[in-house]
């Protein structure tokens, strides 16, 4: 009975050439990556593990033993956790909208969306400044229309609303991907079977965009976690972050041991969580197969 | 008979297009209707209309006395089969059966045993816990059929639920569909492409030409007595001869015509009329004997057809093609041969106006 064929999956003869030789193909970004990435990495993380030339937990034990160094650590998953939060509730309706192809408008849509990567996250940043200022044009207005408030500047909120921002784009190409493989019949099944908007929604689309959800929230999160210019420019050293702290400690403080621990402890609770949250979101789709 | 489903003088427009013009039909309680023409004649407008995917410009659709032209899909009680499944991959077998149920917030005891029900009607009971993609194309399509069934719609709609099965699969699919959709005793509107489809699956016939209804009618009727051009074309007649009505006699109506004068069966025609003749390829015979009418002439073309031979003959510079069973059929391209026919198998039909026989041509174009 099943007799499936796999389409156009047969090797074309004249591919085979290139075949033979993918490894070949991938050695200069093998050597670039190995030079320029990797080599790096296993300086510093040498270097973390052994700041007076012999091995030593010291650097680890320095940071996880101050309050300090841990709320860094803490604020910097919290920041980005929910910016990728916010990404994902702003981003995933414009996504449906561009994943419509019969809207009208679409296309400057589409660039309203990728415009903020036109420009340097260093202009952006400032602008996020003028607005969220202390004078600047958010407070001023809700100021005028009788809702006193201070500014947004050199806090948490005002670094969430900035990398927001600069991040949604990756969220919503994410997610467009993901929700334009939908079949748009699946939808109108759904629906002359009984389902009302919500329910085609919650039981289908959203389901069978799981897979987006779970790309883009690991590449906002990701960005937001070594995101270094927005967070400095917008949060300064009120609000201090992870790269803010190897910033400091490398370049200022010139405690190079310290600031390679920092780094790495960023790169293993990003890998971490991002780890958990494909994991849970995997689960989470998987489960929903099996109760009834 | 009681319409249980009433299609009222649906119009539909897409700026200049019209899709739909002036369409009604209806369908008895439990009566399988196919909705057949070329691609473009507006049968799935049509189709989405009814499902409630599209407003009608106007007109209206009745279920069971309710007009429910401006009632959202998921309020009509319905349900659909797609062309391409349209099946839940996320979902198990058992859960896309299970979709329609629980929408309707039946409780879950009855909800498993209904599912198991109609996986067991469309033969895939032990099947429940795969999901679609890991069914051939056969199965997809008889989950789908449950899918539909299971939540007993008060009519069912079929979007050439077969033209994506290979040709064998088809052919036993479409009896198959038919033995469990009268079992059900569910009212369908089939909305297909091939004519053999539709005369095998339904009670009824609604022949679509460039959205307008071109003849509705049973399967029989649309074969054996098809109204217009467009309509003896597309149920497989191939020989068109212009003639005029020159009298009766014996109960035929004799049609001159370039092959000479030709019985044929009286139906509304008076003489001096202009009229078209129809013959149906595989009504012709070879020889001089079978029936009132006989042509002689030079065969110009002979092509296999598996269990006949489609034979062109050329005479007084007109055409006849003729289906002739091949081993009776010896005859060479350049031999002179003899056919004929009975004048029971000639059809009248009206001589159409220059734009009526422009449709034809283009059902003809569509067909090959």
């Amino acid at each position: 009975m099943s007799t499936t064929v796999e389409n156009g999956r047969l090797p074309a003869a004249g591919n085979s050439l290139l075949r033979l030789n993918a490894g070949l193909l991938l050695v200069p970004a093998l050597l670039f990556y190995a030079a320029l990435f990797v080599w790096p990495l296993v300086l510093s993380t040498w270097g973390s593990f052994a700041p007076a030339g012999q091995l030593s937990l010291e650097t680890y034990a320095h940071f996880f033993g101050d309050e300090f160094y841990r709320s860094v650590l803490w604020r910097s998953m919290r920041i980005s956790a929910i910016t990728t939060l916010m990404t994902l509730i702003i981003g995933y309706p414009i996504a449906v909208y561009l994943s419509q192809n019969w809207r009208k408008g679409r296309s400057l849509v589409v660039f309203l969306v990728i415009a903020p990567m036109f420009v340097s996250a260093v202009v952006r940043s400032y602008g996020w400044i003028i607005i969220l200022g202390p004078n600047g044009i958010l407070s001023s207005l809700m100021n005028s229309i009788g809702i006193p408030m201070g500014h947004l500047l050199y806090s948490e909120a005002g670094v969430i609303i900035a990398l927001t921002h600069v991040f949604l784009p990756f969220m919503v190409i994410a997610l467009v991907g993901s929700l334009q493989q939908i079949d748009p019949s699946l939808a109108r099944a759904a629906q002359i079977l009984g389902a009302n908007g919500v329910s085609v929604f919650l039981r289908v689309i959203l389901p069978l965009t799981l897979p987006g959800i779970s790309a883009g929230s690991v590449i906002v999160f990701c960005l937001a976690a070594s995101g270094f210019v927005t967070p400095a420019l917008v949060g300064g050293a009120a609000v201090p972050v992870m790269p803010y702290l190897v910033y400091k400690e490398g370049l200022l403080v010139l405690n190079w041991p310290f600031a390679s621990a920092v780094a790495l402890i960023l790169l293993v609770a990003t890998a971490l969580v991002t780890a958990i949250y494909t994991f849970a979101v995997r689960d989470g789709a998987s489960k929903r197969r099996v109760v009834r | 008979m009681d319409a249980h489903l009433d299609v009222r003088r649906l119009r539909k427009a897409y700026g200049d297009f019209v899709a739909l013009d002036d369409v009604s039909f209806t369908a008895a309680s439990g009566e399988i209707v196919a909705l057949l023409g070329p691609s473009g004649c507006g049968k799935t407008t049509l189709l989405n209309v009814i499902a409630g995917f599209l407003s009608p410009d106007k007109g209206t659709v009745i279920v069971d006395g309710r007009d429910i032209v401006r009632v959202p899909p998921h309020k009509r009680d319905m349900a659909m089969v797609f062309q391409n499944y349209a099946l839940f991959p996320h979902m198990s077998v058992e859960h896309n059966v299970a979709f329609g149920l629980k929408m309707r917030s039946i409780s879950s005891g009855e909800v498993g045993q209904r599912v198991q029900e109609a996986l067991e009607l469309v033969q895939l009971g032990g099947l429940g816990k795969r999901y679609p993609k890991e069914l051939s194309g056969g199965q997809q399509q008889r989950v789908a059929l449950a899918r539909a069934l299971v939540v007993r719609p008060s009519v069912l709609l079929l979007d050439e639920p077969l033209s994506n099965l290979d040709a064998l699969l088809r052919k036993r699919m479409r009896e198959e569909m038919r033995q469990i959709l009268k079992s059900a005793n569910i009212t369908t509107v089939v909305v297909t492409h091939d004519q053999e489809e539709a005369l095998v699956s339904a009670d009824r016939i609604v022949l679509l030409a460039s959205g307008r209804v071109e003849q509705s009618s049973t399967p029989n009727e649309l074969y054996e007595r098809p109204q217009t051009i467009f309509s003896a074309r597309f149920m497989d007649v191939t020989n068109f001869l212009d003639g005029t009505v020159i009298g009766h006699e014996r109960g035929n109506a004799v049609v001159e015509t370039a092959f000479g004068r030709l019985r044929a069966e009286v139906e509304g025609c008076t003489v001096g009329d202009r009229v078209t003749v129809a013959i149906r390829p595989e009504n012709i015979t070879k020889g001089e004997d079978a029936g009132e009418n006989c042509v002689t002439g030079e065969v110009i073309s002979s092509t296999y057809h598996g269990p006949v031979r489609r034979i062109e003959i050329e005479a007084n510079g007109a055409r006849l093609i003729a289906d002739i069973p091949v081993k009776r059929c010896l005859s060479k391209i350049g031999d002179r041969l003899s056919v004929s026919w009975p004048a029971d198998d000639t059809r009248i039909l009206p001589n159409e106006e220059p734009g009526a026989s422009m449709e034809a041509s283009a059902a003809e174009r569509v067909l090959q």
